[in-house]
Protein backbone atom coordinates (compact mmCIF):
# COMPACT_ATOMS: atom_id res chain seq x y z
CA UNK A 1 0.00 0.00 0.00
CA UNK A 2 1.16 3.56 -0.84
CA UNK A 3 0.28 6.60 0.31
CA UNK A 4 -0.10 9.97 -1.66
CA UNK A 5 -0.59 13.02 -0.20
CA UNK A 6 0.84 15.40 -2.61
CA UNK A 7 -1.58 18.20 -4.74
CA UNK A 8 -2.56 16.89 -8.08
CA UNK A 9 -1.87 13.33 -7.18
CA UNK A 10 -4.43 10.96 -8.81
CA UNK A 11 -6.37 7.50 -8.47
CA UNK A 12 -7.92 5.28 -11.05
CA UNK A 13 -9.38 1.83 -9.97
CA UNK A 14 -12.85 -0.08 -11.33
CA UNK A 15 -13.47 0.06 -7.29
CA UNK A 16 -12.66 3.23 -4.99
CA UNK A 17 -13.00 3.27 -1.59
CA UNK A 18 -14.32 6.67 -0.49
CA UNK A 19 -14.30 8.43 3.11
CA UNK A 20 -14.28 11.88 4.83
CA UNK A 21 -15.61 13.40 7.49
CA UNK A 22 -17.72 15.74 6.01
CA UNK A 23 -20.33 14.35 3.86
CA UNK A 24 -19.44 13.26 0.21
CA UNK A 25 -20.90 16.10 -2.67
CA UNK A 26 -22.01 15.39 -5.46
CA UNK A 27 -22.58 17.77 -9.01
CA UNK A 28 -24.40 16.96 -11.82
CA UNK A 29 -23.65 14.49 -14.37
CA UNK A 30 -21.05 15.16 -16.95
CA UNK A 31 -20.33 13.69 -20.41
CA UNK A 32 -16.56 13.16 -20.08
CA UNK A 33 -15.03 14.06 -23.36
CA UNK A 34 -11.95 11.45 -22.26
CA UNK A 35 -14.08 8.26 -21.13
CA UNK A 36 -17.44 8.91 -24.03
CA UNK A 37 -19.43 8.34 -20.73
CA UNK A 38 -21.83 10.02 -18.86
CA UNK A 39 -19.62 10.44 -15.70
CA UNK A 40 -20.61 11.41 -11.82
CA UNK A 41 -18.23 14.00 -9.57
CA UNK A 42 -18.28 13.92 -6.42
CA UNK A 43 -16.15 16.05 -4.14
CA UNK A 44 -14.20 15.76 -0.17
CA UNK A 45 -14.04 18.31 1.69
CA UNK A 46 -12.35 17.37 4.98
CA UNK A 47 -10.22 14.60 6.02
CA UNK A 48 -10.64 12.73 2.97
CA UNK A 49 -9.55 9.69 1.57
CA UNK A 50 -9.85 7.52 -1.56
CA UNK A 51 -8.16 3.81 -1.53
CA UNK A 52 -7.85 1.63 -4.78
CA UNK A 53 -9.86 -1.50 -3.87
CA UNK A 54 -10.16 -3.26 -6.91
CA UNK A 55 -7.55 -2.10 -9.47
CA UNK A 56 -8.21 -1.52 -13.56
CA UNK A 57 -7.44 -4.88 -15.61
CA UNK A 58 -5.59 -4.11 -17.59
CA UNK A 59 -3.77 -1.99 -15.21
CA UNK A 60 -4.20 0.90 -17.78
CA UNK A 61 -4.70 4.33 -17.03
CA UNK A 62 -8.27 6.07 -18.42
CA UNK A 63 -8.19 9.52 -17.33
CA UNK A 64 -4.78 11.06 -16.56
CA UNK A 65 -1.17 9.44 -17.70
CA UNK A 66 0.36 9.64 -14.06
CA UNK A 67 -2.79 8.34 -11.90
CA UNK A 68 -1.76 5.40 -9.25
CA UNK A 69 -3.37 2.36 -10.38
CA UNK A 70 -1.92 -0.37 -8.03
CA UNK A 71 -4.11 -1.95 -5.41
CA UNK A 72 -4.02 -0.14 -2.20
CA UNK A 73 -2.82 2.85 -3.59
CA UNK A 74 -4.23 5.81 -1.39
CA UNK A 75 -5.10 9.51 -1.39
CA UNK A 76 -4.85 11.16 1.61
CA UNK A 77 -5.76 14.63 1.96
CA UNK A 78 -8.17 17.46 2.88
CA UNK A 79 -10.22 18.10 -0.42
CA UNK A 80 -10.35 14.98 -2.59
CA UNK A 81 -12.61 15.24 -5.95
CA UNK A 82 -13.23 13.09 -9.19
CA UNK A 83 -15.58 10.95 -10.83
CA UNK A 84 -17.51 7.48 -11.32
CA UNK A 85 -18.74 5.93 -13.92
CA UNK A 86 -22.02 4.93 -11.43
CA UNK A 87 -23.66 6.44 -9.24
CA UNK A 88 -21.70 6.40 -5.95
CA UNK A 89 -22.92 3.85 -3.43
CA UNK A 90 -25.31 4.34 -0.40
CA UNK A 91 -22.97 6.46 1.89
CA UNK A 92 -22.27 4.39 5.44
CA UNK A 93 -21.55 6.31 9.35
CA UNK A 94 -18.14 4.42 9.74
CA UNK A 95 -15.82 5.55 12.96
CA UNK A 96 -13.34 7.50 11.81
CA UNK A 97 -10.19 9.10 14.18
CA UNK A 98 -10.81 9.15 17.72
CA UNK A 99 -14.64 9.77 18.25
CA UNK A 100 -15.03 11.52 15.15
CA UNK A 101 -17.59 9.79 12.64
CA UNK A 102 -16.72 9.50 8.75
CA UNK A 103 -18.89 9.11 5.87
CA UNK A 104 -17.85 6.03 3.36
CA UNK A 105 -18.73 5.18 -0.40
CA UNK A 106 -17.55 3.68 -3.02
CA UNK A 107 -17.51 4.09 -6.86
CA UNK A 108 -18.16 1.28 -8.46
CA UNK A 109 -17.32 0.15 -12.27
CA UNK A 110 -15.02 3.28 -12.65
CA UNK A 111 -13.51 5.78 -10.52
CA UNK A 112 -11.29 8.85 -10.52
CA UNK A 113 -10.14 11.08 -7.60
CA UNK A 114 -7.47 13.53 -7.52
CA UNK A 115 -5.96 15.37 -4.25
CA UNK A 116 -7.02 19.28 -4.79
CA UNK A 117 -6.29 22.91 -3.07
CA UNK A 118 -8.90 25.30 -2.91
CA UNK A 119 -8.29 27.80 -5.86
CA UNK A 120 -7.88 30.80 -3.72
CA UNK A 121 -5.09 29.76 -1.98
CA UNK A 122 -3.43 29.44 -5.49
CA UNK A 123 -4.93 33.03 -6.74
CA UNK A 124 -2.91 33.90 -2.91
CA UNK A 125 -0.05 32.95 -4.64
CA UNK A 126 0.03 34.51 -7.31
CA UNK A 127 -1.19 38.30 -6.13
CA UNK A 128 1.45 37.43 -3.51
CA UNK A 129 3.84 37.09 -6.00
CA UNK A 130 3.29 39.90 -8.04
CA UNK A 131 3.28 42.24 -5.45
CA UNK A 132 7.08 40.84 -4.02
CA UNK A 133 8.30 40.56 -7.72
CA UNK A 134 7.53 42.53 -10.92
CA UNK A 135 6.97 38.95 -12.38
CA UNK A 136 3.49 38.92 -14.37
CA UNK A 137 3.17 35.10 -15.60
CA UNK A 138 1.34 33.18 -13.22
CA UNK A 139 3.18 30.86 -11.45
CA UNK A 140 2.01 27.25 -12.04
CA UNK A 141 -0.07 24.73 -10.16
CA UNK A 142 1.66 21.71 -9.28
CA UNK A 143 0.49 19.45 -11.45
CA UNK A 144 -0.37 15.46 -11.42
CA UNK A 145 2.94 13.86 -11.29
CA UNK A 146 4.84 16.71 -10.32
CA UNK A 147 7.16 17.08 -7.30
CA UNK A 148 7.69 13.23 -7.16
CA UNK A 149 10.42 13.53 -4.64
CA UNK A 150 7.87 15.08 -2.01
CA UNK A 151 5.38 12.28 -2.20
CA UNK A 152 4.94 10.54 0.83
CA UNK A 153 5.46 6.80 0.76
CA UNK A 154 4.46 4.62 3.49
CA UNK A 155 4.48 0.92 3.96
CA UNK A 156 1.38 -0.05 6.25
CA UNK B 1 -28.99 58.64 -26.49
CA UNK B 2 -25.71 58.95 -24.52
CA UNK B 3 -25.64 59.08 -20.76
CA UNK B 4 -25.12 62.90 -20.92
CA UNK B 5 -27.99 63.53 -22.82
CA UNK B 6 -29.98 61.32 -20.76
CA UNK B 7 -28.75 62.75 -17.64
CA UNK B 8 -29.14 66.45 -18.09
CA UNK B 9 -31.60 68.65 -18.76
CA UNK B 10 -31.11 71.51 -20.79
CA UNK B 11 -30.78 75.04 -18.53
CA UNK B 12 -30.16 77.53 -20.73
CA UNK B 13 -30.51 77.58 -24.98
CA UNK B 14 -28.65 80.71 -26.87
CA UNK B 15 -29.68 81.04 -30.00
CA UNK B 16 -31.91 79.48 -32.34
CA UNK B 17 -31.34 76.75 -35.18
CA UNK B 18 -33.30 75.44 -37.84
CA UNK B 19 -35.30 72.01 -36.31
CA UNK B 20 -35.02 70.79 -39.20
CA UNK B 21 -31.56 70.53 -39.52
CA UNK B 22 -29.57 68.39 -37.84
CA UNK B 23 -27.33 70.24 -35.04
CA UNK B 24 -23.45 69.32 -35.22
CA UNK B 25 -22.27 70.69 -31.90
CA UNK B 26 -18.34 71.62 -32.32
CA UNK B 27 -17.75 72.38 -28.24
CA UNK B 28 -19.63 69.59 -26.06
CA UNK B 29 -18.43 69.75 -22.14
CA UNK B 30 -19.80 68.04 -19.38
CA UNK B 31 -18.88 70.97 -16.88
CA UNK B 32 -17.96 71.10 -13.20
CA UNK B 33 -18.83 73.13 -10.61
CA UNK B 34 -17.07 73.03 -7.35
CA UNK B 35 -16.85 75.13 -4.44
CA UNK B 36 -15.09 76.31 -1.32
CA UNK B 37 -14.98 79.22 1.33
CA UNK B 38 -13.26 82.25 -1.10
CA UNK B 39 -13.49 79.63 -4.48
CA UNK B 40 -14.71 78.29 -7.20
CA UNK B 41 -13.45 75.79 -9.26
CA UNK B 42 -14.58 75.22 -12.94
CA UNK B 43 -14.00 72.00 -14.56
CA UNK B 44 -14.90 70.10 -17.27
CA UNK B 45 -14.59 66.95 -19.54
CA UNK B 46 -15.90 66.02 -23.07
CA UNK B 47 -18.93 64.81 -23.31
CA UNK B 48 -17.98 62.24 -25.24
CA UNK B 49 -15.02 60.75 -23.13
CA UNK B 50 -17.14 60.68 -19.92
CA UNK B 51 -20.31 58.85 -21.83
CA UNK B 52 -17.63 56.31 -23.38
CA UNK B 53 -16.34 55.96 -19.46
CA UNK B 54 -19.64 55.40 -18.25
CA UNK B 55 -20.90 52.74 -21.01
CA UNK B 56 -17.63 50.74 -20.33
CA UNK B 57 -18.20 50.66 -16.62
CA UNK B 58 -21.48 49.61 -16.92
CA UNK B 59 -20.72 47.37 -19.54
CA UNK B 60 -18.21 45.69 -17.13
CA UNK B 61 -20.65 45.55 -13.88
CA UNK B 62 -23.23 44.04 -16.37
CA UNK B 63 -20.50 41.17 -17.44
CA UNK B 64 -20.02 40.41 -13.57
CA UNK B 65 -23.66 40.09 -12.81
CA UNK B 66 -24.06 38.02 -15.92
CA UNK B 67 -21.01 35.43 -14.50
CA UNK B 68 -22.30 35.80 -10.93
CA UNK B 69 -25.87 35.20 -12.21
CA UNK B 70 -24.50 32.26 -14.10
CA UNK B 71 -23.20 30.83 -11.20
CA UNK B 72 -26.30 31.14 -8.73
CA UNK B 73 -28.49 28.96 -12.16
CA UNK B 74 -25.51 26.07 -11.35
CA UNK B 75 -25.99 26.29 -8.12
CA UNK B 76 -30.13 26.04 -8.64
CA UNK B 77 -29.44 22.95 -11.08
CA UNK B 78 -26.80 21.53 -8.79
CA UNK B 79 -29.37 21.63 -5.69
CA UNK B 80 -32.80 20.29 -7.56
CA UNK B 81 -30.08 17.10 -8.91
CA UNK B 82 -29.12 16.69 -5.29
CA UNK B 83 -32.93 16.11 -4.96
CA UNK B 84 -32.86 13.20 -6.96
CA UNK B 85 -29.70 11.80 -5.24
CA UNK B 86 -31.28 12.35 -1.96
CA UNK B 87 -34.41 10.49 -3.00
CA UNK B 88 -31.79 7.23 -4.77
CA UNK B 89 -29.58 7.01 -1.25
CA UNK B 90 -32.98 7.07 0.72
CA UNK B 91 -33.74 4.33 -1.37
CA UNK B 92 -36.97 5.62 -3.11
CA UNK B 93 -35.20 5.32 -6.32
CA UNK B 94 -33.71 2.24 -7.62
CA UNK B 95 -30.48 3.05 -9.57
CA UNK B 96 -31.80 2.61 -13.27
CA UNK B 97 -34.50 5.41 -11.90
CA UNK B 98 -31.73 7.68 -10.86
CA UNK B 99 -29.61 7.45 -13.93
CA UNK B 100 -32.35 7.96 -16.03
CA UNK B 101 -33.12 10.85 -13.81
CA UNK B 102 -29.65 12.06 -13.67
CA UNK B 103 -29.19 12.38 -17.31
CA UNK B 104 -31.36 15.52 -17.71
CA UNK B 105 -28.81 16.80 -15.88
CA UNK B 106 -25.62 15.96 -17.47
CA UNK B 107 -23.61 18.34 -19.86
CA UNK B 108 -20.48 18.25 -22.17
CA UNK B 109 -18.05 20.41 -20.82
CA UNK B 110 -17.93 23.62 -23.31
CA UNK B 111 -15.02 25.13 -25.00
CA UNK B 112 -14.40 28.43 -23.49
CA UNK B 113 -11.81 31.55 -24.21
CA UNK B 114 -9.08 31.16 -21.55
CA UNK B 115 -9.13 34.68 -20.83
CA UNK B 116 -12.90 34.91 -20.39
CA UNK B 117 -12.48 31.84 -18.09
CA UNK B 118 -10.13 33.71 -15.94
CA UNK B 119 -11.86 36.66 -15.91
CA UNK B 120 -14.87 34.49 -14.63
CA UNK B 121 -12.79 32.98 -11.93
CA UNK B 122 -11.84 36.38 -10.97
CA UNK B 123 -15.02 37.31 -10.74
CA UNK B 124 -16.65 34.69 -8.43
CA UNK B 125 -13.01 35.15 -6.15
CA UNK B 126 -13.99 39.02 -5.67
CA UNK B 127 -17.49 38.36 -4.89
CA UNK B 128 -17.48 35.33 -2.76
CA UNK B 129 -15.98 33.88 0.12
CA UNK B 130 -16.03 30.03 -0.53
CA UNK B 131 -12.89 28.14 -0.98
CA UNK B 132 -13.84 26.48 -4.32
CA UNK B 133 -11.03 23.86 -5.89
CA UNK B 134 -10.89 23.72 -9.74
CA UNK B 135 -13.09 20.45 -9.98
CA UNK B 136 -16.05 23.28 -8.49
CA UNK B 137 -14.74 25.51 -10.92
CA UNK B 138 -14.87 23.67 -13.68
CA UNK B 139 -18.90 22.89 -12.40
CA UNK B 140 -19.71 26.01 -12.07
CA UNK B 141 -18.93 27.38 -15.52
CA UNK B 142 -19.00 24.01 -17.32
CA UNK B 143 -15.49 22.96 -18.60
CA UNK B 144 -13.24 20.55 -17.61
CA UNK B 145 -10.45 20.50 -14.26
CA UNK B 146 -7.57 20.23 -16.39
CA UNK B 147 -8.95 23.59 -18.75
CA UNK B 148 -9.20 25.24 -15.15
CA UNK B 149 -5.71 23.84 -14.16
CA UNK B 150 -3.99 25.12 -17.51
CA UNK B 151 -5.82 28.22 -17.29
CA UNK B 152 -4.60 29.39 -13.79
CA UNK B 153 -1.14 28.26 -14.33
CA UNK B 154 -0.55 30.56 -17.50
CA UNK B 155 -2.08 33.25 -17.99
CA UNK B 156 -0.60 36.36 -16.90
CA UNK B 157 -1.84 38.06 -13.64
CA UNK B 158 -3.90 40.82 -15.34
CA UNK B 159 -6.31 38.35 -16.47
CA UNK B 160 -7.21 36.83 -13.18
CA UNK B 161 -8.70 40.41 -11.73
CA UNK B 162 -4.61 42.05 -10.86
CA UNK B 163 -3.73 43.43 -7.97
CA UNK B 164 -7.46 44.70 -7.06
CA UNK B 165 -8.65 41.34 -6.88
CA UNK B 166 -10.35 40.74 -3.07
CA UNK B 167 -8.83 37.21 -2.63
CA UNK B 168 -8.80 37.06 0.93
CA UNK B 169 -11.95 36.59 3.79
Amino acid sequence: MTLFVSLGESVEAIVLRLMSRAPIFTDTPVISPTLGVVTYPFRMTQNSEAEIETPLAPRQWRVCQQSHLDPGDMLLGVRIAGHSTKPLSALQLIQGTGAHKACQSRCKDFGYARLEIPLRNVLNRIVGSATNAPAEAAPAIERRGAARGRIARKGK
Amino acid sequence: MSFAEATFLPLLNFGQTDSDKPVTTSFDYVIRLQSAPGLINISGAPTRALDAALRQSLESWQARCMVLGGVIDRFKVRETYNVHYRDYLLGHLSEQEFETAAAQFAYTPQSMDAATLASNIGVLMSYTTEEFTPSDVADLFRVTTEFVDDTVSQLPLALVGGSGMQTGR
